[in-house]
This record gives structure tokens, sequence and C-alpha cells, in this order.
């Protein structure tokens, strides 16, 4: 079995006054898909900025490759390749494409290297490569930020809500190359409010519901049938 | 040391391995910062305070006390400051250098790919008329 990359140990996070994770425990396996599911307002997201040092932990432990990282800074970890891509794509859309990828070129990679992943992996960018990033698609502007999270040589990729405003053809052509990329090694966290495509690739799956995991597991036919009422809350 | 077969996650281990985080307390830049304020603030009211413990007695030991505190209070509204700008400015300058790094890399390239090296006067005026209207006249991206 692959190594775990990312460990959170009974992780507690807040804003201000309000707790929004009660003990979450999650692990991340190098090479493997792992999906977050949950209703709106769940924690979701707020479990991937705690794992991308963003977010303060309130308690419990952030452990990568067995190392506590608790309270690490976000610079360190995004040093050592662990990159999240956030909801809404964070790409510049004044920019142009090349210009975006170009942005990247701080990692150490040169420009034409980071060109070469990416335009490899997602032809069409090629074809806009001058075109401002804010003109793409919403499929296209999701492709460039992977493109540009691909950039950074990640360790460890967490998504927010890829499928955002997508279509579903596009969702899945995406996931596509999601699964991919774990193919390749890296560890995949993927956070989704459409439980459906982000299980066809996932390897593992947990479910989080009023900021605590109320099921984790394979995503077999079981996990999915337990889905709706986790989401609408019957079997509480 | 990495090796050709080492995979992605090994070298994951590995860099964690050897990084060095200079404290990874949850709030620690915070805390500093917060300190700075407070010191900058505390060194400005014993200040203003030293000033009007001499101002109303006409005794020089008062005085001279005075002066203490007040030296006292400089001394900690500087060291506050340093603090404070230390500790505030670093993310801001940070984010900075790196865009300014950025737009010194796409105006070389500019002025590269305009042939500034091979031609002669005429084209390094018309290379500055290049730098003037490609320098940043705001983020665009912000």
């Amino acid at each position: 079995m692959s190594a775990v990359l990312l460990e959170l140990r009974n992780v507690r996070a807040a804003y201000d006054a309000v707790t929004v994770l009660h003990g979450v425990d999650l692990s991340v396996r190098a090479g493997q898909v792992t999906a977050l599911l949950g209703p709106n307002g769940a924690g979701k997201t707020t479990t991937l900025r705690v794992a991308a040092g963003v977010h303060p932990v309130a308690g419990g432990q952030l452990l990568l490759a067995g190392r506590d990282m608790t309270g690490a800074r976000p610079r360190d970890l995004a040093r050592l390749g662990v990159c999240l891509i956030p909801e809404g794509r964070g790409v510049f859309p004044n920019l142009s494409t090349r210009d975006n990828l170009r942005m990247m070129t701080f990692t150490g990679r040169s420009r034409d290297e980071i060109e070469e992943i990416a335009f490899t992996r997602f032809p069409t960018l090629s074809k806009h490569a001058s075109r401002a990033a804010g003109t793409l698609s919403g499929g296209e502007q999701q492709m460039l930020a992977l493109a540009r999270g691909l950039a950074t040589d990640p360790a460890l990729l967490m998504l927010d809500e890829l499928s955002m405003g997508l279509a579903p053809v596009v969702v899945s052509r995406l996931y596509e190359h999601v699964a991919s990329i774990a193919e390749s090694g890296v560890a995949v966290l993927l956070v989704e409010q459409f439980a459906a495509a982000a299980l066809a690739i996932a390897d593992h799956a947990a479910v989080l519901v009023r900021g605590a995991l109320a099921h984790t597991g394979r995503p077999d036919d079981a996990f999915r049938a337990s889905l709706s009422d986790l989401y609408l809350g019957s079997s509480a | 040391m990495s090796s050709a077969t080492e995979s992605r996650a090994d070298r994951f281990a590995r860099e964690l391995a050897d990084l060095k985080i200079s404290d990874p307390a949850a709030g620690h830049a915070r805390l500093w910062q917060r300190l700075g304020a407070a010191l900058m603030i505390a060194g400005i009211v014993l200040g203003v305070a030293a000033y009007l413990i001499s101002h109303r007695t006409n005794s020089s030991f008062t005085q001279g006390d005075a002066i203490t505190i007040a030296v006292g209070g400089v001394t900690l509204a500087v060291t506050g400051s340093a603090l404070f700008l230390r500790y505030s400015l670093t993310g801001f300058l940070r984010f900075w250098m790196a865009r300014q790094s950025f737009e010194m890399n796409l105006l070389a390239e500019k002025v590269f790919a305009g042939g500034l090296l091979s031609a002669g006067d005429g084209a390094l005026d018309a290379s500055s008329a290049t730098v003037e209207s490609s320098a940043p006249s705001g983020s665009a991206d912000s």
C-alpha cells in the first residue's frame, strides 16, 4: 500500500468563535484520489485550507508524510509540494494563458518546461495561449488552473469544487485528467458537492457533515447508497 | 540524496525531513506583530506621561525620573515599531518582490525581442519607448 502523505488527526478549526471542524480524521495516500464529499457548509473547503496551512488549526494535528506540520507556514508547505487549487480556479483573468503559466516560474522551472507540461496535458490551452484567461471557457480555465498546479510539481494536489459551473461532459473530462495525475504518483484530495463524478475516480471517499466525518470508506455501491441519507440527514 | 528511482512521495518525505521550520506554532508571526503594536503604543503613552509629569513639577528629581521614563518609552516605541514593521511588511514585500521579479523578466524579454543588442542608437530609443509603455501602471491581476 502506498505511503500516507497527508493525515489530519482530530483536527478542529474555527472562524472566530464559530467552530466549523469538530475533530476531523482523514488520510490521503500517494497515487490515490480521495474524495471529500458533503453538503454545502459542511466544512470541506476549511478542511482543504487547514491541510494547505492557510487556515490555522484550533486543535489536533496536521501530519505530512508522518511529520507533524501543525501550524507550518503555507509557503513552506507549498515549497514542499502541497498545492491547493481553490474554488473559482485562482487564475489571473487579465493575464494571458501564457502569462498565467509564466507566473509559475517562481518554482524554479523554466517557462518552456512549464509550457511543455501544460500544453502536453492540455493541448487546448496551446490554442488559446495568447488569450486573456478571463475570456476562456470555464473548463479551459479549470485546465489552466490544473496546469498551473502541475507546474509546481505537486506531491499533494488538493482541488476545491472542480466541477463548479461546468457542464457534466467537461467535468468528466477534467476528472479523467485528475485520475491520470494521481496515477503518476500524486496524492489527490478532491472536495466536491456533486458526488457522482468524484466517486467515479476516487479510491477512497469521506463524507463530511456539519464539520464531522459521517462516513468513510471505498466508494462502492453501499457507500453510494448511504450518501443521500448523509446529505439529507435522514439517518442522523 | 535523491536517486533516479525516487518517487515523488519519497522525495516529499525526504524534503520534509530536511525542512527547517522556524516555528510551527500557530499564530507565531501574528503574536509578534501584536506585541510590536502593543510596545509601540505603550512607548508613546509613557512618553506623553513623562512629559505631563515633568510639566507639572518644579522638582528636578521628579523631572529626572520623567526623563528616564521618557527614554524608556522611546526605546519601547522604537523596538515595538521595528517588530511591527518586520512582521506586518514581510508578507507584503515578499509578494511585491515576486511581482517585481516577474515584471522585470517580462520587460527584459520584450527589450531583447525588440533587438536592442543588435541595433544602434535608434533601436535604443525605440526600446526605451517599449520600456516606458510596458512599465506597470498598477497590478493587472489584483
